[in-house]
């Protein structure tokens, strides 16, 4: 009696929940992001208005900020895989499984990746104007000989990680000077404080424009289209760092109906693409790249992977 | 330098009846979320910003900037009426803006700290309109060695901000830097009292420490006192609610020197209307022949920070539209509204996009003027606020408290802290502790280890390094001269305080 009481409970649940998936979503979507306001904030902002546009649904977005994402990400993690609650995160979560001691999940195994949204522009190695070199090769030459300190947004952020690989690849031995946030580390390379800092175009452009500081490189396998006179980090002599641009992404909890996925990788999809929504992502200095779940999992597999050889090379002890 | 021709078309851009419109909502918006505790301009700029993705770029930069500026006039009402700081800039506020509200003269407090953030923030403005291009350069010449030095400043200033005994302000100081200390250490990347809890990687937010020290530990402690101001019961005509004479008198020359130390703060980025106000704080302590009266509802220490506040708040707009460096989160969140619609902020946005530009600054003199307006009427209805009966008003506030400390990272983590922290609030008010000294050691503290650690890594330890820095150099032995005259002082007044600590002989 029990064990068919037991197998009617199991059947109607699976029914409850095929029925659900069908009429996903009849309820309020919550879209968490691991950080504060700004950044991948508000590509999820612009992304939530868009599809309850398209698609009459109701997707709000919760930021749940702390421990470089890992909150927000725990929660995602816990949360029902019933497609009421995403993750929009960054390449971050890449570095996590290498940074932080702490961390309770695996991003592979506890996360299904539902699309890929943007990834950023490629970095500009720069230098401070009152560093004495105009090019990668000279910075090659007086960092044998002399002290250069580079700038970063925090220990473990993209532009530390970055720079370390660039030294390590080059055999440098650079000072790390770690800022609180990008605009710290941009001002403090403007006045010479920090020497040299890798800054994402978008941020690069109109200092390098208003002869603020000198580009050298750019960490990129062709020249940018803006910058055409800038060399690529190896016409320009040097091993370029090899790493991948950041991206943002949504992922679900492990267990998301395949149903709610496709649904989601297809408004996402229809979303970024909206000409009036790639414009403005764009204007943030990113790249629109509506990719499937597959896709996505290659590109995590493959960021946790050169991100944790980053995090070992800059020498960043968990914590 | 003055650039008339960009000032007028400044004004007409601000005097579009869109910009008009838009600039109200904005500075609306900012008074009330100001007066909400914990609810900031963070919270609202990110919420408003998708609305901006409609709208001309000028008019979204007016709104969000205005919501911006006018939180800071909405962030003292709550801690003048109720000791309840709307947001950490406007805590110091509390000191004697309470006082004041306890000896029936809210309406006078609130007029003051009108009239000065006016006065603050026009002078911000004016500063901007003829001199951005100059002060441009200025906003980045400062290295970690000079922000250290700026703190040394700040601390050595604020020494004279406890009003009763000075070792019990140091232990309190001392307490803030401790609980400053929690979170991940900038230079090197270390957790440190976080105790295994991922809540405290990123450390203790201050507004959680503000609203903690002063309104909860406030509302505990009055939870046994009559139910109403008794000054209150009868009508207040509105003659109460002006100045006196004297009150006028003695606020001038502080709301000019809290405008001029909080223009030259806010040009700094990352420093914050919070260092800006307890400095302004601190000098007018000092410098007053009174320094007793201040804690008990000197007006003095009303005028100076609210104006060194809402000066900050205006010339902060310098390095962000000038330089494209963002001093705080809410300005990084302005700057993300300009480049979704295309505009590269930097040190091109000037020259550029000239109509933004120009038409954003003269906003802030409309929303300034609209502030005026809007709160001075308003003063008689927001003292009505201290009509409600205790048993009505106490569990409001604490709804209020926990919403707002909730909001700023959802995290009901926060909740407990609050919490704990009021707790440690009440007892040190017990104790006859102040909370004012905890919150220099939380803010100044980590600021100073920060810069103090980087600098180091620039001389590569070398302290001779301070010596050729004229700048970090002149505001140390500032700090200095301070810290001497205070000795100084102290000895001369000794033989007063000797005869007062003696045991008296038993009888």
């Amino acid at each position: 009696m029990k064990k068919i009481a037991g197998f009617l409970v199991a059947g109607l649940v699976a029914l409850t929940g095929a029925a659900h998936a069908q009429n996903y979503p009849n309820r309020p979507v919550t879209i968490i992001v691991g950080f504060g306001q700004g950044g991948p904030d508000t590509n999820a902002r612009l992304l939530a208005a868009q599809i309850n546009a398209q698609s009459g649904a109701n997707v709000v977005v919760e930021n749940k900020p702390g421990a470089g994402s890992m909150i927000g990400t725990e929660a995602v993690v816990r949360a029902q895989p019933d497609g009421y609650t995403l993750l929009m995160t960054s390449a971050a979560l890449a570095t996590l499984p290498a940074l932080q001691k702490q961390i309770s999940f695996d991003p592979l195994k506890d996360l299904v990746p539902v699309s890929l949204v943007a990834r950023s522009e490629a970095s500009f190695l720069v230098a401070s104007p009152s560093l004495p070199v105009n090019d990668v090769a000279g910075l090659l030459k007086y960092a044998k000989s002399n002290p250069v300190t580079y700038g970063s947004s925090g220990v473990g952020a993209s532009s530390h990680l970055r720079m370390a690989m660039f030294a390590a690849k080059n055999g440098l031995k650079l000072i790390h000077l770690p800022f609180k946030s990008t605009g710290d580390s941009v001002a403090s390379v403007m006045n010479g404080e920090t020497q040299i800092l890798f800054v994402t175009a978008s941020q690069a452009i109109p200092i390098i424009k208003e002869g603020r500081v000198k580009p050298l490189g750019y960490d990129a396998e062709k020249r940018a289209g803006f910058l055409p006179n800038v060399p690529t980090i190896a016409e320009a002599g040097a091993v370029p760092t090899g790493m991948d641009s950041g991206w943002n992404g949504i992922l679900a909890p492990k267990g998301t109906p395949p149903e709610v996925i496709a649904w989601l990788e297809k408004q996402i999809k229809t979303a970024a693409e909206t000409p009036d929504i790639r414009a403005k992502i764009e204007g943030l200095g990113l790249e629109v790249v509506a990719s499937n779940s597959a896709e996505f999992g290659k590109v995590l597999a493959a960021a946790i992977d050169s991100m944790g050889e980053a995090v070992r090379t800059a020498g960043i002890s968990p914590k | 330098m003055v650039d008339l021709a960009s000032i007028l078309m400044g004004f007409q851009t601000a005097f579009q009846p869109v910009n008009l419109i838009y600039c109200f909502i904005g500075v609306f918006l900012g008074t009330f979320v100001g007066v909400l505790p914990g609810i900031g301009p963070l919270a609202t700029i990110s919420m408003l910003l998708p609305i901006t993705f409609y709208l001309d770029p000028t008019t979204a930069m007016v709104m969000l900037a205005g919501v911006y500026y006018g939180s800071d006039y909405g962030g003292s009402i709550a801690s003048i009426l109720l000791r309840l700081p709307g947001g950490a800039s406007s805590a110091v506020t509390c000191l004697d803006g309470y006082p004041m509200a306890q000896q029936g003269r809210a309406g006078v407090a609130l007029f003051i700290t009108s009239v000065g953030s006016f006065i603050g923030g026009s002078f911000g403005i004016v500063l901007m309109m003829c001199f951005a291009p100059a002060l441009a350069d200025f906003t980045v010449a400062f290295a970690s060695v000079e922000y250290f030095a700026l703190m040394v400043l700040g601390l050595a200033a604020s020494g004279s901000i406890t009003s009763g005994s000075p070792l019990k302000g140091l232990a309190m100081v001392a307490l803030g830097l401790a609980v400053g200390c929690i979170g991940t250490d900038v230079n090197s990347g270390v957790t440190r009292f976080t105790f295994g809890f991922l809540e405290l990687f990123d450390g203790v937010e201050v507004a959680v420490v503000a609203m903690a020290l002063f309104g909860i530990s406030e509302v505990v402690s009055s939870v046994g006192t009559p139910q109403t101001l008794d000054l209150l019961k009868e009508r207040v005509p509105f003659r109460s609610m002006l100045p006196t004479r004297d009150d006028v008198r003695r606020s001038g020359g502080p709301i000019l020197r809290g405008t001029a130390i909080g223009s030259i703060v806010g040009i700094m980025p990352g420093v914050g209307g919070t260092v800006a106000s307890l400095m302004s704080y601190a000098t007018e302590k000092r410098i007053s022949r009174t320094p007793e009266r201040f804690g008990k509802g000197a007006v003095e220490g009303v005028a100076g920070p609210e104006s060194a506040n809402n000066a900050s708040a205006q010339t902060s707009f310098i390095p962000t539209l000038t330089m494209g460096i963002p001093g705080g989160a809410s300005m990084a969140l302005m700057l993300s509204a300009l480049m979704i619609h295309g505009i590269a902020p930097g040190p091109g946005l000037m020259r550029d996009h000239p109509d933004v530009f120009w038409g954003l600054v003269a906003s802030f003199w409309v929303g300034n003027v609209m502030l005026l307006v809007l709160n001075i009427p308003m003063i008689g209805i927001w003292i009505k606020i201290l009509k409600i009966p205790y048993q009505h008003l106490f569990p409001a506030i604490m709804v209020l408290l926990c919403i707002g400390v909730y909001s700023l990272n959802n995290s009901v983590f926060d909740l407990y802290l609050l919490l704990a922290l009021g707790l440690t609030g009440y007892v040190i008010r017990l104790l006859d502790f102040e909370p004012a000294p905890f919150l220099i050691g939380f803010v100044l503290g980590p600021m100073m280890e920060e810069n103090f650690r980087r600098a180091m890594l620039v001389a590569q330890g070398d302290l001779g390094y301070f010596l050729t820095r004229p700048y970090a150099l002149a505001m140390l032995l500032a700090a200095a001269a301070l810290l001497v005259w205070s000795i100084v002082s102290n000895f001369r007044q000794r033989p007063m305080t000797i005869e007062a600590i003696l045991p008296e002989p038993h009888a």
